[in-house]
């Protein structure tokens, strides 16, 4: 089967990173993984296209709205969705402002929500929803 | 005998007149004494105004003998002893002599003797008032120099009680009568009638004009001519009394004003320490929520996927067990079940779903807390905003549950609350202070009653608790910053203060407390509803 959604996550913190890979382990999903927003942005070069894009509010360096602000501007299809514990109005009202966020999701999450957020963020993506209704079809055949 | 009676008579005769010389010389001698006693000096005066007699005072004084004195006119010797009418001196009594060499002050006093043969003479006297006569310039002095001061202090008094409009009342001296008695006044309807003395002069300026239609002109008149009136308006010390009684007011009034500005601004202050305190536990409770909140999401998202997992695993482990059945005579399937005994498979599957269930529903609980935590003293959220006021009590409750617990049950009663615009975080406070004095007021197992309910306009919490109530001398006084019953150290006195002025100042709204000592309190806090 071929893998046509492509989701980065980026998370300071390795085990988020892999608790999340497996959360997606049944899903047709491609996850890459990137552990600064740095990183994220190389994979990003890498890979095309990436239909989502999970972020960290708090990280080192390069923090979540500076990260989707290049996002935005390099990308501007992909769905960004913030994934952060820090829930100050602040940071969620400058990631919504500069990065165009799709969706703040805190930290601790729930899976169930967190899966339909992504499912739903790869229907807005351009041109995404015809593939999807058609994969969903195939699938149920 | 005959010659012989006659000298007889004649001696006799003579003895008499000696008698009659030596009385009369006694006499004059004696007038003499007393007159040159006298510090006075006295002179007789012919109708001419010459000198017929005069004492040794006047002698001493004008430095001549007797004889040089007597038949002169008393005005030359006066003038040429230069006594007379001080010039520089205005206002001074005509009776009132200076003399210039000696700088004494002589009272002259003119009497006329009743003459039997109609001759007329004079008596002229000089008292020396010098003494007095300074006294009394140095007593005027003073006396011009109090009143001075007096004046000063008055005009100090009105300079500082300047600008206070409002009305001050004196007391009258006790046996003052008051002015309706005094004038005999007629109208009842006055606010002086039937009062006790108050100085109803100033209340004619200014409250029988309102309350006395008509006749004030004559009441003010009536005042304007109270003796007492008229003694303060002319007796400095009486005015200046009245002044400083006025200002006295003015300034106890304005210390009251005073004590309560500093009260509030020490409360207002503490309260400021009080929410810089929540705000660095909220700030640090965001940091830490943050950390928490990390591991927390992967660890129970890994439970998730461990739980899916497990499932998996048994399934195929059972799945495993269908195809290859235990078989007597196969020794691998005997081998298997041998070792899945070992392992203790069966148990392991069996306790695996509780296992899961059991750390996710812990990990649920450290979510909670840290949420609870966090809306507790959300920094990000102490604006004005929409919330549920069941949902404060119940973070609140979750945050000093441990506080509770062990003494006493809380049963809550909660009503269909709209959401209303409020400040959660303070209101949280208010939830927080009520519900641990409720608790610290039951001594050893009680109950805490929470009760919600709304209207259209009104929100009503009433916390009531089984705890040893409040002893009606300090119900009134709860609410007062730093009153307190705890133990010196042990309460700060701010609790409440607290309470009462988020509910009434920063939401409008309103807080009772009926307590019972030995039954308990109930505090009913009343909080409108604002849509938007």
């Amino acid at each position: 089967m071929i893998e046509d959604v492509t989701i980065l996550c980026v998370d300071d913190e390795a085990n988020v990173l892999k608790s999340l890979r497996r959360l997606f382990l049944d899903e047709n999903y491609e996850i890459l993984t990137a552990e600064s927003g740095q990183e994220g942005l190389a994979l990003l070069e890498q890979h095309q296209p990436v239909q989502v894009v999970i972020s960290d509010y708090r990280m080192p360096e390069m923090d979540g709205v500076a990260f989707f602000k290049e996002v935005h501007e390099r990308w501007p299809d992909t769905v960004r969705i913030v994934l952060s514990g820090y829930a100050d109005t602040a940071a969620v009202v400058a990631a919504i402002n500069e990065g165009q966020v799709y969706k703040f999701i805190p930290k601790p999450w729930n899976d169930d929500e967190l899966k339909v957020a992504i499912g739903k963020a790869v229907d807005v993506f351009p041109g995404q929803g015809e593939q999807r209704t058609q994969r969903g079809v195939a699938a149920s055949q | 005998m005959c010659e012989d009676k006659q000298l007889i008579l004649a001696q006799q005769e003579h003895e008499a007149l000696k008698l009659l010389f030596a009385q009369v010389k006694r006499a004059k001698d004696e007038w003499t004494m007393a007159m040159d006693g006298v510090s006075d000096l006295v002179l007789l005066l012919n109708a001419a105004g010459e000198v017929q007699r005069c004492n040794k005072a006047v002698c001493d004084f004008f430095g001549k003998p007797y004889p040089e004195i007597l038949g002169r006119s008393w005005e030359d010797l006066f003038r040429e002893a230069g006594l007379r009418q001080d010039p520089s001196q205005v206002d001074v009594h005509p009776d009132e002599l200076f003399h210039e060499a000696s700088g004494r002050i002589f009272q002259q006093t003119c009497y006329l003797p009743e003459s039997k043969n109609g001759e007329l003479r004079r008596i002229i006297t000089l008292h020396d008032i010098s003494e007095r006569k300074l006294i009394l310039l140095k007593i005027e002095k003073d006396r011009k120099k109090l009143e001075g001061a007096l004046g000063e202090i008055s005009s100090m008094i009105q300079r500082v009680s300047a600008g206070n409009t409002e009305e001050f009342f004196f007391t009258l001296p006790p046996d003052h009568e008051p002015c309706w008695k005094m004038m005999q006044c007629g109208q009842k309807n006055c606010v002086c009638f039937g009062r006790e003395p108050l100085q109803c002069w100033t209340i004619a300026g200014a409250r029988c004009r309102e309350a006395v239609q008509g006749g004030s002109a004559q009441k003010l008149n009536n005042c304007l001519a109270c003796e007492f009136y008229q003694e303060a308006a002319e007796d400095p010390v009486v005015r200046i009394g009245i002044q400083f009684g006025h200002m006295m007011q003015i300034i106890e009034k304005k210390n009251t004003e005073l004590q309560g500005a500093y009260d509030e601004l020490k409360a207002t202050q503490s309260q400021f320490v009080q929410h810089e305190k929540m705000a660095s536990i909220g700030q640090l409770a965001a940091g830490v929520a943050h950390e928490i909140n990390n591991p927390i999401g992967f660890v129970t998202s890994n439970l998730g996927t461990l739980q899916k997992y497990a499932a998996r695993v048994a399934e195929f482990l059972q799945r495993q067990a269908e195809i290859f059945p235990q078989e007597a005579g196969d020794d691998r399937t005997i081998r298997l079940a041998e070792i899945r005994r070992q392992l203790k498979i069966e148990p392991i599957l069996a306790d695996l779903p509780s296992l899961i269930a059991e750390s996710l529903d812990g990990v649920e609980r450290v979510r909670k807390i840290v949420q609870n935590l966090k809306s507790f003293s959300r920094i990000d959220q102490s604006d004005h905003s929409l919330a549920d006021i069941n949902q404060c009590l119940d973070d609140t409750l979750n945050i000093i549950w441990n506080e509770l617990k062990y003494k006493c049950t809380v049963k809550k009663d909660y009503g269909d609350l709209p959401q209303t615009r409020c400040y959660p975080q303070q209101l949280n406070q208010v939830f927080m202070n009520l519900l641990v004095n409720a608790a610290q007021s039951i001594e050893t197992k009680g109950e805490i009653v929470i009760t919600t309910r709304a209207s259209e306009t009104e929100i009503t919490i009433a916390i009531a608790d089984s705890g040893s109530g409040i002893p009606p001398e300090a119900l009134h006084r709860i609410f007062e910053p730093f009153f307190t019953t705890k133990e010196v150290g042990k309460g700060t006195g701010l609790g409440l203060s607290i309470v009462y002025d988020i509910v009434t100042k920063k939401h409008g709204g309103k807080i009772e407390v009926t307590s019972e000592p030995g039954k308990g309190t109930t505090f009913v806090v009343t909080l409108p509803v604002k849509a938007e």
